[in-house]
């Protein structure tokens, strides 16, 4: 299986696969569930991700419009060339809430330092 | 007798007293005839004479028939010789003598009796006969005249009398054996009629024909009738005699009435009617009849269009001819109602549209094509307008697009799309979206073998991604191919869905910012990034969509701020 849910310090939602419309409902359902088992944040981690279309896209930008309010950062780790040139079309960057990171100890830390209940704009 | 019908005399037809009866009745009278005469005989010397027993063998054979009038001729015989001629002994005259000259005479007698009773019988028999046939053939004409609704009557002028038959006093609604005269009649009829009755009466008097119809008050109802007459008239030209019918033609008014008056009705809807309308004869095409919006639509008065052909009324140009007129009117007849859009020519050659609806019906008892003609000039116009100004928007937009992606997504057609890209490399149907990874992986293939830089071989892929979900998410499926070009690689991926609609054209292409309910305006936005040209070409009959990459990229193409991938 490509999309997987790991429990660690917070819930990480591990791509290491092609996203697309094939099972974007998968991808879709993982981070529904990532969201619910880490009211402190989670982390969508995409580095051994090889495909990402504007379906998972989609996806990403789903939770993120539920949560944005949240004032938890969603930390997206990226890996592939590939994937980052689609998020950077998109500018997926540039959303208020968003953190594109290089590894997960970067996304970690970003999710520690931001308080549950402030908001933290980057 | 008051009337033709009624009953016979019966004197004729009376029916005989039974056989057996007359067996005791001829003794009786034998013996009647015996005792009166030996009473008479002192007085009466005829008495010796046998005519009283052929009397009685008359009357006998008269009331009762054969039987008993040879039982009367044999006893009366009997007696006669027994009694009278036996004892007869003058001593002038030889006894043997008187006998034999008694029942001589007798016997003649008889014969007589015989053959004019036998002809008596016959003739009786005949006038039986014929007043038996008179009396059915009187209640067959009755019957007759019940059914068919007409009575009769006579006028014996000569008595001045009036005979009506039973049906005729019925259908007056006067007590059958009511006594009439003229007046009687006249005094029936209605009064807008009996001054016409009266004139045509007296017309046949003098010798015309009479024939009329007219009305009649029965019971408050007025009836309608119609009489006629055959007078028989003298050498000086009087009146001898008359007999004449009448025949109740109410239902037949009333139906005749109400024929007309739909008929009236339906002209009036034929001639009211928006729309013109031609009755078409089903095995030629040729107008039986058009309504008066033919005369203000196509310039013919209904008389002249009357004879015209479908050739006549139709531009003449293929489709709109004879032949194909024919072939809807043959399928019209077939029960199919054929709706459908007609270049029309009116009588000065002026071509219009129309819209026809051709549908069979049945006029007077014939089948016929019916044409209703709506004049859609203006429809057609506006239609013609309004194409016109979907041309100018969508070429707008066009043109605007290209202009707004730097000349990168270009509206085109799918045959300009075709035509750029020429002969495939190879060709790919996708229907599932598990699918697609083998495609990109296919497509990743071809690009290598054709020496297409890495990291343009990764953009090909995001990009024909994007395009293929488009085909399998909106139209389940299509058709993905490869082409090579001069300087580039070109993936084209067709499919039959829905379209895109030209409104929509700028919202997919130009559309800034993130829409949480579509993917396609992220799509295009992902293609026309990486791309160095997207053709799309879209209609109600699917959706064409041409990925041009070049195999290497060319940095004068590369616009600012653009993100390159860099494959690993």
């Amino acid at each position: 299986m490509g999309i997987e849910l790991v429990e660690d310090e917070y819930p990480i939602v591990h791509v290491k696969d092609d996203v697309d419309l094939s099972n974007v409902s998968d991808f879709d359902r993982r981070l529904g569930e990532a969201a619910k088992a880490g009211p402190a944040g989670f982390i969508i981690d995409l580095t051994e991700g090889t495909y990402l279309d504007s379906a998972g896209i989609q996806a990403i930008l789903r939770i993120w419009s539920e949560r944005k309010d949240s004032g938890i950062p969603l930390v997206i780790v990226v890996g592939n060339a590939k994937v980052r040139t689609v998020l950077d079309i998109v500018r997926l960057d540039q959303l208020p809430g968003i953190r594109m990171v290089a590894n997960l100890e970067e996304a970690k830390t970003i999710l520690r330092s931001s308080a549950p209940v402030t908001t933290t704009e980057q | 007798m008051t009337n033709v019908s009624g009953k016979l005399n019966t004197k004729y037809i009376s029916k005989r007293f039974p056989v057996w009866t007359g067996y005791p009745v001829t003794l009786i009278l034998i013996a009647a005839v015996t005792a009166l005469l030996h009473a008479l005989r002192p007085v009466f010397p005829l008495a010796q004479f046998p005519i009283p027993y052929i009397l009685v063998t008359m009357l006998v054979a008269y009331l009762f028939g054969v039987g008993p009038a040879i039982l009367a001729f044999l006893v009366g015989l009997f007696v006669f010789d027994y009694s009278f001629t036996a004892a007869v002994y003058e001593p002038r005259v030889h006894a043997v003598d008187i006998r034999l000259a008694g029942i001589t005479a007798y016997l003649l007698g008889a014969s007589i009796v015989a053959i004019s009773m036998v002809l008596i019988s016959n003739s009786k028999r005949r006038i039986e006969c014929i007043a038996e046939e008179l009396r059915r053939s009187q209640e067959d004409l009755n019957r007759a005249q019940v059914v068919a609704k007409i009575g009769s009557w006579r006028l014996d002028v000569q008595h001045n009398k009036l005979y009506w038959s039973d049906e005729t006093y019925r259908l007056f609604g006067i007590p059958i054996g009511t006594p009439l005269t003229y007046e009687t009649f006249l005094a029936k009829i209605h009064p807008d009629d009996r001054e016409y009755v009266d004139e045509k009466w007296k017309a046949a008097l003098r010798g015309e024909p009479y024939d009329i119809e007219h009305r009649i008050i029965v019971d408050d109802d007025v009836r309608w009738v119609r009489e006629r007459a055959e007078l028989e008239f003298g050498k000086d030209g009087e009146v001898k005699s008359a007999f004449g019918t009448v025949q109740d033609i109410t239902d037949l008014k009333l139906a005749e009435e109400a024929r007309v008056a739909s008929e009236a009705n339906y002209r009036a809807i034929f001639n009211a009617a928006n729309d013109a309308i031609f009755v078409h004869d089903p095995e030629t095409g040729i107008v039986l009849d058009a309504n008066q919006k033919v005369m203000e639509m196509y310039g013919y008065s209904p008389e002249e269009a009357r004879t015209l052909t479908i050739q006549d009324i139709s531009s003449g140009e293929p489709p709109y001819t004879q032949e194909e007129g024919m072939q809807l009117v043959r399928r019209a007849m077939q029960g199919e109602p054929q709706i459908f859009e007609w270049k029309a020519k009116d009588k000065n050659g002026r071509i219009f549209w129309v819209e026809v609806n051709l549908k069979k019906a049945i006029i007077g008892g014939q089948d016929r094509v019916l044409a209703v003609v709506r004049d859609i000039t203006d429809r057609k116009q506006t239609e013609e307008a309004l194409q016109r100004e979907q041309e100018h928007k969508l070429q707008f937009y066009r043109q605007t697009i290209m202009a707004a992606t730097d000349g990168k997504l270009i509206i085109t057609e799918r045959s300009e799309i075709e035509h750029l890209a020429g002969t495939s490399l190879a060709v790919w149907e996708i229907h599932q979206p598990d699918e697609l990874r083998v495609i990109r992986h296919e497509i990743e293939k071809v690009a290598e073998s054709l020496g297409m830089a890495q990291d343009r071989v990764c953009e090909l892929l995001v990009a024909s991604g994007e395009a293929i979900t488009n085909a399998v998410k909106h139209a389940g499926g299509g058709l993905v191919s490869v082409h090579k070009t001069d300087e580039s690689l070109m993936v084209v991926v067709s499919d039959k869905g829905p379209g895109i609609p030209a409104l929509a054209l700028p919202e997919v292409a130009l559309r800034r910012g993130y829409s949480t309910t579509g993917t396609l305006g992220m799509g295009y936005k992902i293609m026309i990034q990486l791309m160095d040209r997207v053709y799309l070409a879209t209609d109600e009959s699917g959706t064409v969509v041409g990925l041009e990459a070049k195999l290497r990229r060319s940095d004068i193409s590369a616009s600012p701020g653009m993100n390159r991938v860099l494959c690993i």
